[in-house]
């Protein structure tokens, strides 16, 4: 087979497992994810660092969209992570072995966040707009910059790091249980978490925020909300107080919120395009797939229809 | 099995509209906030009590009768249903009660289903249920709107609780416990309609100390009749009206619960967004939702290491 560059490429070790424990091997390597010509099917494999052969020492096959990595910040000994699978109960886990950025070595930097969101970028196999591929780095050197913005997005599907364990059976427990969720969607409630803090529409709409925003509210845009909310709940000939009271009992009400809950985690669940869609918000051509937060990504595009609309200077309700 | 039923909250409103769409008349759920005997027995007529219980995937569901005594004659003389969907659990245990007593309006539609169901062994009692159009179609009315997640088809992952639907009623003198998980009715000995109030309550108690009350989190529906009947018998206008507003809040809430707010929240967020641009405080704004995540997250890392139940955020 001739030599192919490889998608992405980082320093990493192995580790072993023995019964519950996980345990590090010292050995310098290097994982790296490439696309077979030969057999068209895309590799993630790993080998020492200091090998003669071409050849890695592992090579899995991977289905593009059935493998992810995740990350394990509870362990305070290293940057451990998964390599973890919807299709079957296989784990293969590895430790970042490139430089660190704290002396606190279970500390994940931002810069390693990135190569966890960029392995799992590559994990999904060819996309549409592959402009993210050319950027990252070939061979088996590290690149230092990857252009000035590092991309935070959380790794897939994780959930939010456990507290430190007290041993090695209680960092695998931990692990497992993070590691068996699938990276779906969990309906309605609370339960989706990702590893960095993205925010959820819900924490935009506090009483604080709402209070005034109804308060100064024109009935013209009363009249828009309204529409968008069930008419049995609005008392026949209402005034515009009513109105607002209304609006606002809806706003503070459980139900609402627990739809604003839902609504971000299926933006970040790939219904951002969908929803975009539907609602006529535009999205910047290949923002989808980013890897940032979806949810900011929504409100950010929002915030240029509206920073358009004021320099346009067409009403604002 | 045709179609999918979608999970619907345990909650008196629900459940009260879920039964009153149904056709039923004059019954209402009341929410039993302590296990209280004199507290449940203001509520007569009690027809029944529906217990529902949360427990995490992964721990042992306790499957034998560990109290009462299965009843297996009784399956053939009441309306017992082998549970066939874990969705349907709720409208299946309310049910339960509803067609074992002779006292209740049922209205047509549900009257036909239990004659119709009558002599069918308690599989097929399951089966009809779950291919029922009328009772899927009344029970997914009050589903939560979430056009994007099809909670319906779902399986359970680690990431959620398991629970469960049992019923408790009173049919023809004995105390039976009705679950479709189990293959029978459970008796618990000898109980008249007024004596169920008080007799109840130990059973329920036995129940909930099967489980660690860390890891188990239930809810307890009576079934009762109508509150504004038996208040406006005598005479208490005052209870009529509280029932009154009561039921206004349960039609607001369901109206909420059933509708699709992803215009509405859109509308607001737009408002939202220019209002933060105007005052010069959008990124402030960002920034202050990105932290309320952080601290989510960290309680949660916290709560986790103290290996207790996590909250929704």
């Amino acid at each position: 087979m001739a030599a192919v560059a490889p998608l992405i490429s980082i320093k990493a070790g192995k580790c072993t497992q023995n019964g519950t424990n996980i345990l590090s091997q010292a050995e310098p390597g290097l994982l790296y994810l490439y696309h077979n010509p030969d057999d068209e099917l895309l590799h993630f494999c790993w080998k020492p660092r200091g090998a003669v052969e071409p050849a890695p020492e592992d090579d899995l096959i991977i289905i593009p969209g059935d493998a992810r990595i995740i990350k394990y910040t509870g362990c305070t000994t290293g940057r451990v992570m998964v390599l973890k699978f919807s299709s079957s109960s296989q784990r293969h886990f590895f430790w970042l072995q490139t430089k660190a950025e704290s002396t606190d070595s279970g500390h994940w930097s931002a810069r390693d966040d990135g190569w966890v969101h960029r392995i799992n970028a590559a994990l999904q196999g060819p996309q549409d707009d592959d402009e993210e591929m050319g950027d990252i780095g070939l061979g088996s050197e590290e690149v230092e910059e990857e252009g000035s913005a590092s991309r935070r997005g959380g790794a897939d599907g994780g959930r939010a790091p456990v507290s430190q364990p007290q041993g090695q059976s209680d960092f695998l427990q931990n692990l497992i249980s993070q590691i068996q969720l699938p990276g779906g969607a969990r309906g309605g409630g609370g339960g989706y978490q990702q590893q960095e803090p993205t925010i959820s529409l819900h924490d935009l709409l506090p009483s604080t925020t709402t209070a005034p925003l109804l308060a100064a509210m024109t009935s013209g845009a009363v009249d828009d909300l309204i529409s968008n909310l069930p008419q049995g709940i609005i008392p026949r000939n209402a005034t515009l107080a009513q109105k607002k009271e209304v609006i606002r009992k809806v706003l503070h009400s459980p139900q609402f919120n627990q739809s604003l809950i839902g609504l971000s985690v299926a933006l970040r669940d790939g219904g951002l395009r969908g929803i975009s869609d539907s609602l006529g918000v535009r999205l910047a051509p290949g923002e989808v797939g980013t890897g940032s937060d979806q949810v900011t990504i929504f409100v950010e595009a929002i915030k240029r229809e509206e920073e358009k609309k004021a320099d346009g200077n067409m009403d604002i309700d | 099995m045709s179609g999918g039923w979608n999970t619907i909250e345990s909650d008196a409103g629900v459940f009260t509209y879920l039964v009153d769409n149904l056709g039923v008349k004059n019954v209402q759920f009341e929410e039993m906030i302590a296990l209280d005997a004199d507290y449940l027995k203001q509520q007569s007529p009690v027809y029944g009590v529906i217990f529902l219980f949360k427990y995490p995937v992964g721990q042992k569901k306790t499957d034998e009768a560990v109290d009462g005594q299965y009843d297996f004659v009784a399956s053939e003389n009441i309306f017992f249903a082998n549970q066939t969907i874990q969705n349907a659990c709720a409208t299946q245990a309310i049910l339960s009660v509803l067609l074992n007593r002779e006292d209740l309006d049922l209205g047509d539609q549900l009257r036909e289903f239990k004659e119709f169901t009558q002599a069918f062994p308690a599989e097929l009692r399951g089966e009809a249920l779950s291919n029922s159009e009328l009772i899927r179609g009344v029970h997914n009315s009050f589903a939560r709107s979430s056009p994007f997640i099809d909670e319906g088809t779902r399986a359970a992952t680690e990431d959620d609780d398991l629970y469960h639907f049992i019923a408790y009623t009173p049919i023809n003198g004995i105390l039976y416990e009705i679950d479709g998980l189990q293959p029978s009715p459970i008796s618990h000995g000898r109980c008249t309609e007024e004596e169920f109030s008080e007799k109840i309550i130990p059973v329920l108690q036995r129940r909930i100390e099967r489980y660690p009350a860390t890891e188990i989190r239930f809810n307890l529906l009576a079934m009762v009749q109508d509150l504004r009947i038996r208040a406006a018998e005598i005479g208490d206008v005052e209870m009529v009206a509280r029932e009154d507003e009561k039921r206004k809040m349960w039609i607001w809430e369901n109206e909420l619960r059933r509708h699709n707010f992803v215009g509405f929240a859109h509308e607001v967020l737009k408002r939202a967004v220019a209002s933060k641009l105007t005052d010069g405080k959008y990124d402030e704004w960002i920034g202050e939702a990105k932290q309320k995540a952080q601290d989510r997250m960290d309680e949660r890392k916290k709560v986790r290491g103290e290996k207790e139940d996590i909250a929704s955020p």
